[in-house]
């Protein structure tokens, strides 16, 4: 069997093997700034020997399999990463937007309405009978309570915007929960035959990296090639997807929670969602967020009306304000007529502005707006460095997972310069073997 | 470590990020001249900031019940002292009536004192803002109105029409002051039996009936009168005087407040523009590097 048709054999493989693998590299390269692309390698495997009387003889090499090169322990903590930071930049984002709807700096804003108007009143006190004092005092009580009013406006709009992000959110996870599955069902069958499924395996990478942004969640590789999702939701853990079967979430516009389904069929209602992580939990996050700010609000306008109410006429026969909260308050009908206005009370509603009342913890007016600005402050400084660090980390675990299965084009081309020079070397078996062959078949033809 | 295409070009795009984001930050900064631009800046210095602007609104308004009580007692202080020259006026007259003069010189001092009279009326309706200052708390009812007859010879002058009460403002914390003297006090009572107006009234008619008893008994009246006059003009005096301290000490806590927002609130510019330019050499040093990432690359030996 040893001889030149062997040799001419090894060498049409190595050519064909050569092609695989830069075929591999040309893929690797066009895919180098894909980042949920894992570098691919060929494998190649020495073909069995045979047996002569010199001993064993090699027939080259063969092309055994392609598979990816990624580090799973390295992609989880990725996913953990990117949850954690799409969940605090998500609150960072809507905290940035609460404080720009009650930007209050003392020269603008809330305080600066209330200020006008308690000086309206100081204004009144010294020409009780004039016209422009009284108007004075309608129109700054008109546009505090306006200015109450369209604040407290804002924050609904935009908790109702962050309840319709929700909707949207939870549909966009179910909508990948049942995605993964179906990759699960393509690589359990394609990998059935024993060679890894990288490019669905990318795929998949790519959809569980866009869960992630969602959704916190851990993930585990089954024997088959699938993976089973599961999230932890306080103290209790909710298993979203087992190989084909992918389970889903609820959300309940009116609650504000979300419940769950399982793989099975089963409803897992939590009293409270604790979420770890993701979009959907920042959002959450916000919406309740949201709620709490809007209620100092609530609180500081029904302050302000009873107080100045109950100044103004203990009996209550005649008001300044309407309304029991920030979203209805309102100047009385009654009192914007100029001409009813009761000026003697003046200078005890102007001194309001320096009491300490027991329904603002025992602060007075300005220092609960101050509270609030500085809740905002704080907030919104934890979400944005808490994401902050989180991006780092994230930006680090990418590079090490990049580290592992990114594509360097240096690598690719010093592997094409490989692949290139073997490929010539067998080129040159190929011709060598020719001339060989010729020389046997030159000495055949001097016969006759 | 393998670096690749993709963490090389990640990396480098969120440095150039990042240094813009620096940059955009100072030059906001170096353009407001604001230290803190959201509350997020710094959320205690904003909070802070924010109940400073409101004090000083608060003294700003407790200034301008200052400025308003020191015109009202203006107004009060120049119609008390025009009102203690008349006097002094109606008491030469007087003197002069009780020698007995000519009935020609009578008239004429009759005609002198009516006069007084309406000129003290009218300093008493004194107005300041169009309100009465010597009203009390009855700022649209004029104190006093008198009665002429054809000729145009003061008849009566009805009793003090005001109140008793005082105007206030608030001058600090909690703290009220009184701005106006009433009527009364000054110049006669609501049953009209009293005060300086109701004296001179008397004294014209005795000068016109030629009553030397009666007129030596107002003279009398009229001094002890006089002295009220001198000590309502001094409570007057001495409540301007307070004005004024308890305006230049506001100022000066305003001051003090206008500073301490200022360490808090404004940028310190020599500062934000050095470290502007150093942002900038940074972020030049960013782009070059960037720059020459595409010539780091083997394909361009082969």
């Amino acid at each position: 069997m040893a001889g030149l048709s062997t040799t001419l054999e090894i060498a049409k493989s190595t050519l064909l093997n050569e092609q695989v693998l830069i075929q591999t590299t040309s893929h690797n390269i066009s895919n180098a700034e894909n980042k949920a692309y894992a570098r691919q390698k060929a494998n190649l495997v020495t073909n069995p020997a045979y047996r002569t009387q010199a001993g064993w003889l090699g027939l080259g090499a063969r092309v055994d399999q392609v598979f990816q090169v990624r580090d799973q322990y390295v992609e989880q903590q990725l996913m953990t990463g990117i949850a954690q930071q799409s969940d605090y930049s998500t609150r960072s984002g809507f905290l940035e937007s609460i404080g720009t709807y009650l930007k209050d700096d003392g020269a603008t804003g809330i305080s600066n309405d209330l200020g006008k108007f308690w000086d309206a009143w100081d204004a009144l006190g010294q020409n009780s009978g004039g016209i422009v004092e009284r108007q004075g005092v309608i129109s700054a009580a008109e546009t505090l309570a306006d200015k109450l009013q369209v604040s407290q406006a804002s924050l609904t709009a935009l908790r109702q915007n962050i309840q319709s992000q929700t909707g949207y959110t939870v549909t966009k996870i179910n909508d990948l929960l049942n995605k993964i599955a179906s990759y699960n069902k393509s690589i359990s069958s394609f990998e059935a035959s024993g060679k890894p499924a990288n490019d669905l395996r990318d795929l998949r990478y790519q959809a569980l990296t866009d869960l992630s942004e969602l959704i916190g969640f851990s993930y585990t590789e089954e024997a088959n090639g699938s993976i089973s999702i599961s999230l932890q939701d306080g103290s209790t853990s909710v298993s979203l997807l087992s190989d084909q079967n992918a389970g889903k979430l609820l959300y309940d516009q009116g609650t504000g929670l979300v419940s769950y389904q399982d793989p099975a069929g089963n409803s897992i209602a939590p009293a409270s969602n604790d979420l770890s992580g993701g979009k959907l939990a920042g959002l959450l996050a916000s919406s309740q967020k949201t709620t709490d700010f809007s209620n100092r609000l609530d609180i500081l306008a029904a302050e302000l009306i009873v107080q100045v109410n109950t100044i103004y006429d203990p009996t209550l026969v005649q008001k300044v304000f309407d309304g029991t909260a920030a979203s209805d308050i309102a100047v009385n009908a009654a009192f914007k007529d100029p001409a009813s206005i009761n000026a003697e009370p003046a200078l005890d509603i102007a001194d309001l502005q320096n009491t300490q009342l027991t329904n603002l913890g025992n602060s007075r007016f300005i220092d609960y707006l101050g509270d609030i600005q500085q809740q905002i402050g704080l907030d919104q400084q934890d979400a944005s460095s808490r994401a902050d660090f989180q991006g780092a980390l994230v930006e680090h675990l990418e590079t090490q997972q990049q580290s592992v299965s990114g594509v360097s084009i240096d690598e690719e081309m010093i592997e094409l310069l490989k692949h290139q020079q073997v490929y010539q070397a067998a080129a040159k078996i190929v011709n060598t073997t020719q001339r060989l062959l010729d020389a046997v078949i030159g000495m055949v033809g001097t016969f006759g | 470590m393998r670096i690749t295409l993709t963490s090389t070009y990640a990396k480098t795009a969120r440095e150039i990020n990042q240094k813009k984001e620096d940059l955009d930050r100072l030059t906001t900064m170096a353009s407001s001249g604001s230290r803190i631009l959201k509350q997020a800046d710094d959320p205690l210095a904003w909070s802070q900031a924010m109940d400073f602007r409101q004090t000083i609104r608060q003294i700003d308004a407790f200034q301008k019940n200052i400025d308003f009580a020191v015109g009202w007692n203006q107004v009060s202080d120049n119609a008390l002292n025009r009102v203690t020259d008349l006097v002094e006026r109606a008491k030469q007259l007087a003197i002069q009536a009780i020698s007995a003069p000519s009935t020609a010189k009578r008239e004429a001092q009759t005609q002198e004192l009516n006069q007084i009279i309406e000129e003290a009326v009218n300093l008493a309706n004194s107005q300041y803002r169009d309100q009465y200052v010597f009203s009390g708390r009855q700022f649209s009812t004029a104190p006093f109105t008198l009665t002429k007859d054809a000729s145009g010879e003061v008849q009566s002058i009805s009793g003090y029409q005001g109140d008793t009460q005082d105007l206030e403002v608030r001058t600090g914390n909690g703290v009220r002051q009184a701005v106006n003297i009433n009527g009364q006090d000054v110049f006669g009572n609501p049953d009209n039996t009293s005060g300086i107006l109701y004296e001179l009234l008397q004294l014209k008619n005795a000068v016109r009936d030629g009553d030397t008893t009666a007129i030596q008994q107002q003279e009398a009246a009229i001094d002890a009168s006089y002295q009220n006059l001198q000590h309502q003009s001094a409570i007057v005096g001495t409540r301007l005087e307070a004005f004024d301290e308890k305006k230049s000490l506001l100022d000066s806590i305003k001051i003090d407040d206008q500073s301490q927002l200022s360490d808090i609130a404004d940028a310190d510019m020599a500062e934000v523009i050095s470290q502007l330019q150093q942002k900038q050499t940074v972020f030049q040093a960013v782009l070059r590097v960037t720059g020459l990432l595409a010539e780091l690359n083997l394909t361009r030996f082969l």
